[in-house]
């Protein structure tokens, strides 16, 4: 039965290449990461002002919920949840954008 | 059955792999390089793994493949809306377009960096122009830190006439998460593939080895001498079943001529020991008893006579062999059966008429064959020669030939008492001597140079019963040869 033997050490053999790529993402050096300006409190407030700025531009009244996901937006801001204020506000900022292109 | 037959494990090394000679194997090779059953195994494994390594490469472009190209697409495609935006308006529109974008990016994955040539930020959500994005490389993996939290962006750079900069990007964390994922479950499959595969090559090799043992087994009882040894066949009617089938029949096939070597040597030793022992007891005879120098050349002679017998036999065993062997085949030409067949019957006519039987030829008028003439003039010879040897007086026998499409068919048919139904296949064997021919002359091997000449002729010899009597039939092909090169043509070349 020596060839079975040697079928286990060529599985074996086969086997280790397939355990080392499954640990090398693992271990490969990556570079320092670039920080998005986007994710900070700075930008939320941008933001906000934006929003307001935009509303205040509009001649008719803005829908309801426009400064409600606003408002949202800057408590979550202030609250730290800082990427969930901003999506609030970009979804206010769209709103705006659509009832503007509109009038 | 011997004792290493008996010996024999059927899940054990394969005999004949031991008694292979070392030098027959090539070159020196680790030992299990030489097992087939290794090799089918091995491919095995190996088709195995291609066709699993295939189906997983289909699966990472059907999944993985298809989120990147979708992403690349997005990416491009928001590049060539910017570099419009910058034809229309120049850098202030593409500023603003830039903070416009960022501005509505409800899905929270959009990186945009304008530089100046300086590499000086203008615009965009990047601090300043990525370390590990080279200026000359269109597609890069940026890994970025998204309040605190690392993430991994696909970016796009584009450079403008006047030097700027452009870099259009997406998060790409949760589809890289996803693709890693997918990496992950792939490679373990693959994993699971490599441990399937061996365990399928060890079966198979299993499998192999087990099915090649039987024949092994046999193989190896019959070199040790038991001839009796058949290949067992399972019934499942596979190709194993099927070389089995093969190898039994090659078996009973050697079994049966070894027979007939056996049988004739019997018969030689038998046929010539009854001559060889009448010529001694005749000289015994002469050198004790003979009164005059005349009676001692009466018995010389006789002796020598039954010592030329003895030559004929062997003549006509050598014959055979010689036939049997194909080596009268450079002397085939094509002829006319039916001017030889008129001059056989002119020399058997007195024959006989001196036995008072009556021989009839019935011919067609041409008969073109392509053969040895001599041989076959020999074969009827024969036949003719046993058929008036043993038709009674008064009797007829008939010599007669014809054209059966792509066969010439001779007959000579007698009225005599004729071979048994079960002793005509035997009457063709050498030395075979039926009971009617105990007390004629002959050694037996007419039959057997006629059916030689046959077979060397791609044709064959039978016995049937012609009610009463015998009937030798003697069937030949008609080769081309005879159909294009006419006997005329081929007596004047």
């Amino acid at each position: 039965m020596r060839g079975a033997h040697w079928i286990r050490i060529l599985g074996a053999a086969a086997a280790m290449p397939l355990i080392a790529l499954m640990l090398v993402p693992h271990t490969i050096a990556q570079p320092a990461p670039v920080p998005l300006l986007t994710d900070t409190p700075q930008y939320c407030a941008e933001l906000s002002d934006e929003v307001e700025e935009v509303r205040q531009s509009l001649v008719s009244p803005a829908p309801p919920e426009v400064e409600q996901l606003a408002e949202e937006g800057r408590h979550l801001c202030a609250m730290g949840e800082i990427r969930g204020g901003i999506v609030r506000l970009r979804r206010a900022m769209v709103l705006l954008r659509e009832v503007s292109g509109r009038t | 059955m011997g004792g290493r037959a008996a010996e024999l494990d059927p899940a054990g090394p394969l005999p004949l792999a031991h008694v292979s000679p070392p030098s027959a194997r090539g070159p020196a090779h680790p030992r299990f390089l030489h097992s087939a059953a290794l090799r089918f195994a091995a491919i095995y494994a190996l088709l195995f793994g291609i066709s699993a390594l295939a189906l997983a490469l289909f699966l990472w472009w059907e999944t993985a493949g298809v989120l990147d190209r979708e992403t690349d697409q997005t990416i491009t495609a928001d590049v060539q809306s910017l570099i419009e935006r910058w034809n229309q308006g120049g850098v202030p529109a593409l500023i603003l377009t830039i903070d416009n974008r960022l501005a509505e990016n409800v899905d929270d994955n959009a990186i945009y960096l304008l530089v100046d040539p300086a590499l000086e930020r203008i615009a965009g959500n990047l601090a300043s122009w990525p370390a590990s994005v080279p200026l000359d490389r269109t597609w890069s993996e940026l890994p970025i830190e998204r309040a605190g939290i690392r993430s991994l962006a696909r970016v796009r750079r584009y450079t403008f006439p006047d030097g700027l900069h452009l870099l259009v990007g997406r998060d790409i964390e949760v589809r890289a998460e996803l693709r890693d994922l997918l990496t992950g479950a792939l490679l373990w499959a693959l994993l699971v593939v490599v441990i399937l595969g061996l365990a399928g090559a060890i079966i198979i090799r299993g499998l192999f080895r087990r099915a090649l043992a039987n024949v092994s087994t046999t193989a190896a009882a019959i070199s040790a001498g038991d001839l009796s040894q058949r290949v067992r066949i399972t019934g499942r009617g596979d190709e194993f079943d099927r070389l089995s089938e093969t190898i039994n029949e090659m078996l009973e096939r050697i079994s049966r001529l070894m027979d007939g070597v056996r049988q004739v040597s019997n018969a030689i030793a038998h046929d010539l020991r009854t001559p060889i022992t009448r010529a001694r007891a005749r000289l015994e005879d002469a050198a004790l008893h003979a009164k005059s120098e005349a009676d001692l050349q009466a018995a010389i002679e006789r002796a020598i006579a039954d010592l030329d017998g003895i030559v004929a036999v062997f003549q006509a065993l050598l014959r055979i062999a010689e036939i049997e062997a194909g080596a009268r085949r450079s002397a085939f030409a094509p002829f006319d059966a039916v001017p030889m067949l008129a001059d056989l019957v002119d020399l058997y006519s007195p024959v006989a008429e001196e036995r008072g039987i009556s021989l009839l030829l019935e011919s067609p008028d041409q008969l073109p064959f392509f053969g040895d003439r001599e041989l076959i003039q020999q074969a009827i010879a024969n036949l003719l020669d046993n058929a008036l040897k043993f038709s009674p007086p008064g009797g007829t026998v008939r010599l007669s030939a014809e054209n059966a499409g792509r066969m010439i068919v001779i007959s000579v048919a007698d009225r005599g008492p004729g071979i048994p139904a079960d002793d005509r296949v035997r009457a063709i064997e050498r030395f075979y001597r039926g009971e009617a021919a105990r007390n004629t002359p002959g050694a037996g091997l007419g039959l057997a140079l006629v059916q030689a000449i046959a077979q060397l002729h791609a044709g064959s010899l039978s016995l049937t019963d012609n009610m009463p009597g015998l009937r030798a039939v003697l069937q030949l092909p008609v080769t081309v040869e005879a159909v294009h090169r006419p006997p005329a043509a081929a007596a004047d070349a």
